[in-house]
């Protein structure tokens, strides 16, 4: 395990480096000029030169790169160019947001996906399966924006149940920040819910075909018991590679709903980086993503082989 | 004019006098009176005497204010002037001179003001007893590094155009500086409006970290959540701020802004969006901002053509279609005008006033005179930090339709937009522009109305008249030279017309009903130091 844990961390080695030098030029590539949107449309030509030069932006890009990169190798994402608050500062700030929210995204989801997956492949080809089905198309149809601007309209306004934007944290104040998680949570969760429901599905309607399960059957256990005990485990062990991803991709962010929201995650502050053209924090925050995913995936695979003793004699 | 904007003009108007006339009382209480000169837009004698700010209007001290915008602030340098920023401006700095509405200065940072009879020299005295938020004390030093940062191209940012002809500035006493100018410049009494007193050590720091003296200090900045500002206990003038505490929320989003003033989060929502005023009007305290802060406009280049021809540039302004832009993208919250300069500014004229009506068979003429009977092809670069630039297009694309002409429309953020202003790469472009309301040469401020350096004429210099009118304007002090540098500039500028005003581009501000004292500033800089949201 442990050969197999270090021989997948160097290869995250290779893959950064070559994801930095896309992320730095691509960055870079793009039109637009972070000096002038500082200075703002009053600025004179002259005045956007200085401040270019300021920023560092004149300098060769090799040199740029090779200074970030450097400093990045150490742990130091430089300082935002607009406010030159440190990056890793401004990430911090917003990571718990970014976590609670993803995480309680995926509650949601598995809340609403594991029952309606498990039932609709129990009754398959009943009204429940259709039901499920029918739920799962429409979830996946429905834009989030949509949702979101939906939920507010009748829970924080008509209703005034819910506050309409904002965050505390769960951790400070359970119960406040229950009530500004629950409709970005749900907002963001119910596309999830959808495709998990028919992951579920399938992955349960397998598993029912497997010899292990007519060998229950005809051992005489209760269908409760068969599904508890012997179905659900391996059909949930696909999940788990499904649910690394989504949560790795809940980590970068999710911008609408967080506008929608204001909710301060890292989604909105990649967003206006991009806009500000504030290079140091769009680095910053893709290379934190790609990390991230990486290692996501590598707890899955790792968990996977926990779960599935065949997987691990590989 | 429209139904909305006449409302809205009322309301405005009724809410000035209401604070004209609890200044008044306030100056009755305090009894306190200081020497200043007369306002700038009419020349500046010594002499006349105008009663000190009050807090008068602001409820019970304490409480908290939250107001909500949409982007984030800049940083917290207050030489940074822009709408981001004017929320942290003069709520954690303190201006030189406090303007009010009427662009009448009175006693701030600097207590005395008297300028030479040449105009050539001012001289400043600082009110003793300012502290900054750090506890250490502010000196007439501090002033004069103020000035020179100003001053400096590197560092001066918006503060350059109006202190770069400073020549020398020192401090010739405790509390007494002395600023000397390379020529007279009469719009200086209304620019100390603007210039905040910052402690000097923090000049390097100032991108996140305030150096401030104002009513309130700043508590927490987390860049794209919110700001968070508390009591500045040894604020020189006692009694404000009202609130203990205020905070700026920022969003992404106008809608998430309105949502969350419909809910009840925040007190105040600054700019609201003007397609919701009908909807909101009646619950809540919907109040325009300061009476020409800005103005939209149409800009041509001179030095692209089509538009090095003034024909097509007369042909431009005659199609463009103001009625409709002002009622279907601005909702009738302001109205068309001819020029930019309002109607109190000495720089107005009636006679300027439809000078270039909507008039598309004209324009086709000009299109023919000019050598264009076919019309021609360009582009309009457009921002979605500004949706209303779009919609403007659009407008001006169908009307320019009609007489053979196509446009393109060209959507970009706004880091590809302000270079593209800036550095005049148009040929036509849509954007707005300030400095009128407070003192006419200030139009000046803006890159294409420069006199020098001005991107969208040759060699960067407009026509002749137009500079020789602002250079007139800004030199003198006597007022009747000042009307009649202004006609020779406006005359100039309305017959080269590389620019074509549409409408003043007016803030809406929606409060709470039990918000009392909120006020704004002369570029619209929210005055929170002076509201509190009443339990």
């Amino acid at each position: 395990m442990g050969q197999y844990v270090t021989r997948r961390l160097l290869q995250f080695i290779p893959v950064i480096f070559l994801v930095s030098l896309i992320v730095f030029s691509m960055v870079r590539l793009i039109p637009g000029d972070p000096a002038a949107v500082m200075l703002g449309p009053t600025a004179k030509p002259e005045q956007v030169e200085q401040m270019r030069t300021r920023m560092g932006l004149d300098e060769p890009i090799l040199s740029q790169y090779l200074i970030w990169a450097g400093r990045m190798a150490q742990g130091d994402f430089g300082k935002s160019f607009i406010n030159d608050f440190p990056v890793s500062r401004l990430i911090s700030q917003r990571l718990p947001a970014t976590v609670e929210l993803a995480v309680a995204a995926l509650v949601v989801a598995l809340l609403i996906s594991a029952p309606l997956g498990i039932l609709a492949s129990l009754r398959q080809g009943r009204w429940p399966d259709y039901a499920a089905m029918l739920f799962s198309s429409l979830a996946m149809g429905i834009p989030n924006f949509w949702l979101g601007i939906l939920l507010v309209l009748i829970f924080a306004l008509r209703l005034g149940l819910l506050p309409p934007s904002g965050y505390i944290s769960i951790f400070e104040d359970p119960v406040a920040g229950l009530k500004f998680i629950i409709m970005p949570a749900i907002t963001l969760g119910l596309y999830i819910a959808a495709v998990f429901t028919r992951f579920i599905r399938s992955s349960v309607l397998e598993a029912l075909q497997q010899d292990y399960v007519r060998t229950a059957h005809s051992k005489g256990l209760p269908e409760r018991l068969v599904v508890l005990r012997h179905v659900l485990k391996n059909a949930m062990i696909p999940l788990i590679t499904v649910f690394a991803l989504q949560f790795g991709g809940l980590l970068g962010g999710a911008v609408i709903t967080e506008s929608i929201f204001d909710w301060p995650g890292l989604g909105r502050l990649l967003v206006r980086s991009i806009l500000t053209r504030d290079y140091s924090i769009v680095q910053a925050i893709i290379m934190l993503a790609v990390i991230v995913y990486l290692g996501v995936n590598l707890c899955a695979d790792l968990l996977y082989g926990l779960v599935d003793p065949r997987v691990s004699r590989h | 004019m429209t139904e909305n904007s006449d409302s809205l003009r009322k309301m405005s108007r009724r809410e000035m006098l209401r604070l004209t006339a609890l200044a008044g009382a306030g100056v009755l209480a305090a009894g306190c009176t200081v020497v200043v000169p007369t306002p700038a837009a009419g020349g500046a004698t010594a002499g006349a005497t105008v009663a000190a700010p009050s807090e008068a209007g602001a409820a019970q001290a304490g409480g908290s204010i939250i107001a909500g915008m949409v982007g984030d602030l800049t940083n917290l340098d207050p030489f940074v002037m822009g709408f981001n920023n004017y929320p942290m401006m003069e709520n954690v700095y303190d201006q030189f001179v406090r303007l009010n509405n009427e662009v009448q200065p009175s006693p701030g940072a600097i207590e005395e003001w008297e300028p030479s009879p040449d105009g050539t020299k001012l001289t400043l005295k600082l009110r003793n007893g300012i502290t900054y938020h750090d506890g250490s004390t502010a000196t007439a030093e501090d002033v004069v590094e103020c000035i020179k940062r100003a001053g400096n191209s590197e560092t001066g940012s918006n503060q350059f155009p109006n202190w770069q002809s400073v020549q020398e500035v020192s401090a010739t006493g405790n509390d007494t500086i002395e600023v000397t100018f390379e020529k007279p410049a009469a719009y200086i009494i209304p620019a100390m409006g603007f210039i905040s007193l910052i402690r000097p050590p923090a000049f390097e720091t100032l991108k996140s970290e305030e150096g401030g003296s104002g009513p309130f200090r700043v508590k927490e900045w987390v860049p794209g959540d919110y700001l968070d500002l508390e009591r500045f206990e040894d604020y020189w003038d006692t009694g404000l701020p009202v609130a203990d505490t205020a905070r700026v929320k920022f969003f992404d989003d106008d809608a998430a802004m309105v949502a969350a003033l419909e809910a009840g989060t925040i007190d105040v929502a600054l700019s609201l969006p003007p397609r919701e005023y009908d909807r909101l009007k009646d619950r809540f305290n919907i109040v325009r901002g300061q009476d020409a802060a800005n103005f939209y406009y149409l800009g041509m280049n001179p030095t692209m053509p089509p538009f090095d021809k003034k024909e097509v540039r007369y042909a431009m302004a005659h199609a463009l279609d103001k009625a409709t832009i002002t009622s279907n993208v601005l909702y009738g919250i302001s109205d068309p005008i001819s020029i930019p300069w309002p109607e109190f500014s000495l720089a107005y004229s009636p006679d300027f006033e439809g000078m270039y009506p909507y008039d598309l068979e004209k324009a086709r003429q000009l299109l023919v005179d000019a050598g264009y009977p076919d019309g021609f092809e360009f582009s309009i670069a457009v921002t979605n930090t500004f949706p209303e630039f779009s919609q403007f297009a659009e407008v001006f694309k169908a009307s320019l339709a009609e007489i053979g002409c196509t446009v393109n429309i060209e959507p970009m953020d706004i880091a590809q937009w302000v270079p593209v202003l800036i550095e005049a790469k148009y040929g036509a472009i849509f954007s707005f522009a300030g400095g009128t309301q407070w003192f006419p040469t200030r139009i000046t401020l803006s890159a294409n109305f420069a006199i020098n350096e001005n991107p969208v004429w040759p060699d960067g210099i407009p026509p002749a008249a137009y500079v020789e009118g602002i250079s007139r304007t800004d030199a003198s002090f006597d007022v009747e030279e000042q009307k009649a540098g202004m006609n020779q500039a406006v005359t100039s500028f309305m017959e080269e017309m590389w620019v074509a005003p549409i409408a003043f581009r007016y803030s809406l501000f929606a409060q709470q009903p039990n918000v009392e004292g909120f006020s704004y500033g002369v570029y619209d800089q929210p005055r929170l130091y002076r509201a509190v949201a009443k339990k």
